[in-house]
């Protein structure tokens, strides 16, 4: 089928929202992350705090992404959904612990208190961020369009070689990327020197994460030629910026290795979208896919949608904008 | 158990979890916003220990409401994926413009409101909480939008592709596809503006913000009465005022959008006002059962009838007909699905058709029983306080209203799920009403043991969830306002 220009641009804005989560969200969910690996007290306190203001609406971006997918992709939205089931409600509960874990964790002082919502906090965000990297990875890969199996087919379907190093570079992505905003945000005092250091070695290990899921896209794709060479040049630029997020990491430009960790992950929803292209589920082995007209909504949706997202989007961005302004500093108590 | 009833039961669970939770937060918002607005206008120190205390609160309830959300969003996937499907083009863009309208403009602004007290001017402040109270109120508006889509399905035509011949066209006016037809068929969109002023919406919406109203102002007032019973807070007073005229207020708009809800259900869904009625046969001056059991196999309601006022109520005079069940819905629309069906046979198919009569009755019953237990409160409240005696501690009548403030706060809480399972259920079996049945929407991909293990998880988190909120809720309360630093 023939793709159209509404359609086309709705596949581009549905990646846009994807991307703008994972520019947003992987900030919170990895200050969540990197929350385990800083000591109980002071350290772990001013990571819980550091996110409270922003979860939020970083969140709603995925909420977002979700709504687009429906109203301009309804049959991907309920194919998606429905053939990853027990995945897709064991990320939605653990989106629920990690709030509750966010809003309770300052209620009480107790160490004990403290200790096991701070867990609930790691737990559920490692184990999310794993989650949201082997489904984008599974989608990616062509492991969803198969007939169902069952509940053990239903989860195992997901776990090829490339979702598994999916799921490994956006955990080691999050974490990177959470450890650079509270690395932006700690004051540069020997009580928070853990803060810098847990930057550095995540984003090493990112590094790692990031070539071993090169390597099995590289083999994934070998002998399909559009998908090779958007994930070539996509891997290259990814690899720009991550390069360049270190180097300013070690002068001490915490704000720009921030901003190039953001345009990573813009990069990375980037690559899947493109090479995805013209499907929205990409085939699976045995050559089924999900083309982007054929998941389309009427051309009317699509243009309301349309004209809503051009009030909307620049709207939410601008509250975004205000509260980032208001929010800019990290010194003083929130 | 079946995929369908579990996936029912797990709908039914999370959606009453989640409401639990943001009815209260909208109500809440606005009168946070009077307190604000005192505080800006009066300079008075107490308004703005109140308004700091209250937010805390909202912050609370908001969090756990939003989280519980998001699974719903992504359920009509997982659990409903022919429905979403089915109605994606239509359904799906209330859903999105709620998240880009609603959900940024509260969350962001929440964030202002409640951590940037120290960052932001007084007006800047007032105007971040003013945003989360419009936000809110805009997320209630557009997901009962497309809630009353389901109810009221308006502004589509049904496209149809010929799995044969691969031809598409668009089904008739009023079509009911057939269960082999709805793979193949789906809603399109002929007017948004007709999808947003579908036949139920208006009402619905001005019904349940009434509602949220409610829940808001009964919170307040229930704190506000237990820190006076205690003595404490000098903020509790004064609010307790505020949150009394705004209770007051909320249940004057229950009073006309709950009888405005109820004459649109006459025309719009008489099924379903038969349904809460109890209503089997069709007659002039048809009773209002004050209360009653139903007899579902005799079709009988025994119970204390007021005659003639379900006629007066829902058409505005006793000698009207209402339509009963035996009559609902009607042969012409049931040949549209059982073709050639013989009269006999048509009288048999029809219950099939119906919501479960006991429950929607008692339900109903149950919302209208709390409503009135609510204005009986309000006006005692203005009552003693028309004659000057609201908080005097020697009046027994001020001590007993006081007392019951505080328990009431969880009457506008069970009125709204009541309410909304009456609604819900009424509205069955159809999941969009006369177009399409829950039945033939549900999954055909996850087996009943996927969704048996997932609704038992979130029973389980849900249970947590449940009880740490309302540890820290309470103790927040019992912490006061003097408490109300932020915990870091």
């Amino acid at each position: 089928m023939e793709i159209s220009i509404l359609e086309a641009v709705w596949f581009a804005l549905t990646g846009v929202l994807l991307g703008a989560f994972t520019a947003t969200g992987g900030f919170d969910f990895g200050a969540g992350i990197a929350l385990g690996f800083l000591k109980p007290g002071r350290q772990r306190d001013f990571a819980a705090r550091s996110i409270t203001p922003f979860w939020d609406a970083n969140q709603v971006w995925l909420i977002t992404a979700g709504g687009a997918l429906f109203a301009a992709f309804p049959r991907a939205y309920s194919e998606v959904l429905s053939t990853m089931y027990t995945p897709v409600m064991l990320l939605l509960a653990l989106l629920v612990l990690r709030v509750v874990g966010i809003e309770f964790y300052p209620f009480e002082s107790g160490k004990k208190w403290r200790a096991f919502w701070g867990g609930v906090i790691f737990a559920s965000s490692l184990l999310s961020a794993v989650l949201i990297g082997v489904a984008l990875g599974a989608i990616y890969g062509g492991a969803l369009l198969k007939p169902y199996g069952g509940f053990w087919e239903g989860f195992l379907r997901l776990f090829t070689p490339l979702s598994v190093c999916s799921g490994i570079l956006y955990a080691a992505f999050f974490a990177a990327y959470g450890a650079a905003f509270l690395r932006l945000r700690a004051p540069e005092t020997a009580e928070f020197s853990r803060v810098p250091r847990v930057a550095g070695i995540s984003h090493a290990v990112l590094m790692l994460a990031f070539i071993a899921y090169a390597a099995a896209l590289f083999f994934k794709f070998r002998e399909d030629s559009q998908p090779m060479a958007m994930a070539a040049a996509g891997i290259a630029a990814a690899y720009i910026c991550l390069s360049a997020s270190a180097r300013f990491a070690r002068r001490r430009k915490n704000g720009a290795a921030f901003a190039l960790d953001a345009l990573f992950a813009l990069v990375l929803v980037a690559v899947h979208c493109a090479s995805a292209y013209p499907n929205i589920i990409p085939p699976s082995p045995d050559g089924r896919a999900m083309g982007i007209a054929e998941a389309a909504s009427s051309p009317t949706t699509l243009a309301i949608m349309l004209a809503v997202a051009g009030i909307g989007v620049p709207l939410a961005l601008a509250y975004n904008i205000y509260a980032w302004m208001v929010f800019r500093s990290g010194k003083g108590e929130y | 158990m079946d995929v369908e009833i579990l996936s029912r039961l797990q709908f039914a669970l999370t959606a009453c979890f989640h409401f639990l939770f943001p009815p209260i937060s909208i109500g809440l918002a606005l009168y946070i916003v009077i307190i604000e607005a005192m505080w800006l206008k009066t300079g008075d120190e107490k308004y703005l220990a109140a308004a700091k205390f209250f937010l805390k609160l909202f912050g609370m309830i908001f969090a756990v409401g939003v989280v519980t959300g998001i699974v719903m969003v992504f359920q009509f996937g997982t659990n409903w994926p022919v429905y979403s499907t089915f109605v994606g083009d239509v359904f799906g863009s209330p859903l999105a413009i709620e998240a880009v309208f609603a959900f940024f403009m509260e969350s962001t602004f929440l964030a202002v409101a409640l951590w940037g007290w120290d960052r932001v001017g007084k007006k800047a402040h007032f105007f971040s909480t003013a945003m989360v109270c419009v936000g809110s109120h805009l997320s209630a508006i557009w997901i009962l939008i497309a809630n009353s889509f389901m109810q009221t399905p308006a502004g589509f035509r049904l496209q149809y592709a010929d799995p044969q011949t691969g031809i598409t066209s668009l089904l008739p006016e009023g079509a009911v596809p057939a269960p082999e037809q709805i793979p193949h068929a789906k809603a399109v969109i002929t007017s948004f503006w007709e999808l947003c002023t579908n036949p139920s919406c208006l009402d619905r919406i001005f019904h349940t913000v009434s509602a949220c109203w409610l829940c808001g102002a009964f919170l307040a007032l229930g704190i506000c009465a237990y820190y006076i019973i205690k003595k404490r807070t000098n903020f509790a007073k004064p609010c307790a005022k505020i949150a009394l005229a705004y209770a007051a207020a909320a249940a004057a708009a229950m009073l006309f959008t709950g009888h405005s809800s109820a004459r649109s259900l006459a025309v719009n869904q008489p099924e379903k006002l038969a349904a809460f009625e109890g209503h089997y046969r069709s007659e002039k001056n048809a009773p209002l059962w004050l209360t009653g059991i139903v007899d579902e196999q005799n079709r009988k309601v025994y119970g204390i009838p007021l005659g003639g006022w379900l006629s007066y109520l829902a058409f505005g005079s006793s000698e009207a007909k209402v339509s009963g069940l035996e009559d609902l819905p009607s042969d012409e629309f049931l040949l549209k699905m059982h073709p050639n069906a013989s009269p006999e046979e048509l009288k048999k198919i029809r219950p099939q058709y119906w919501a479960p009569v006991s429950f929607s009755f008692h339900s109903f019953r149950g919302m209208v029983f709390l409503g009135s237990a609510m204005g009986a409160l309000v006006a005692l409240g203005l009552l003693l306080w028309i004659r000057g005696k609201l908080f005097d501690a020697n009046s027994k009548l001020s001590r007993i209203f006081l007392y019951c403030c505080v328990p009431s706060v969880a009457l506008p809480i069970a009125a709204s799920q009541i309410g909304w399972a009456a609604a819900e259920v009424g509205r069955q079996p159809w999941i969009v009403w006369h177009v399409l049945k829950t039945s033939d929407a549900v999954t055909t991909a996850a087996t009943a043991g996927e969704i048996l293990l997932s609704t038992a998880t979130f029973t389980l988190v849900f249970t947590a969830i449940s009880a740490v909120f309302l540890y820290a809720f309470f103790k927040k309360i019992k912490t006061g306002p003097e408490g109300a630093g932020n915990g870091y």
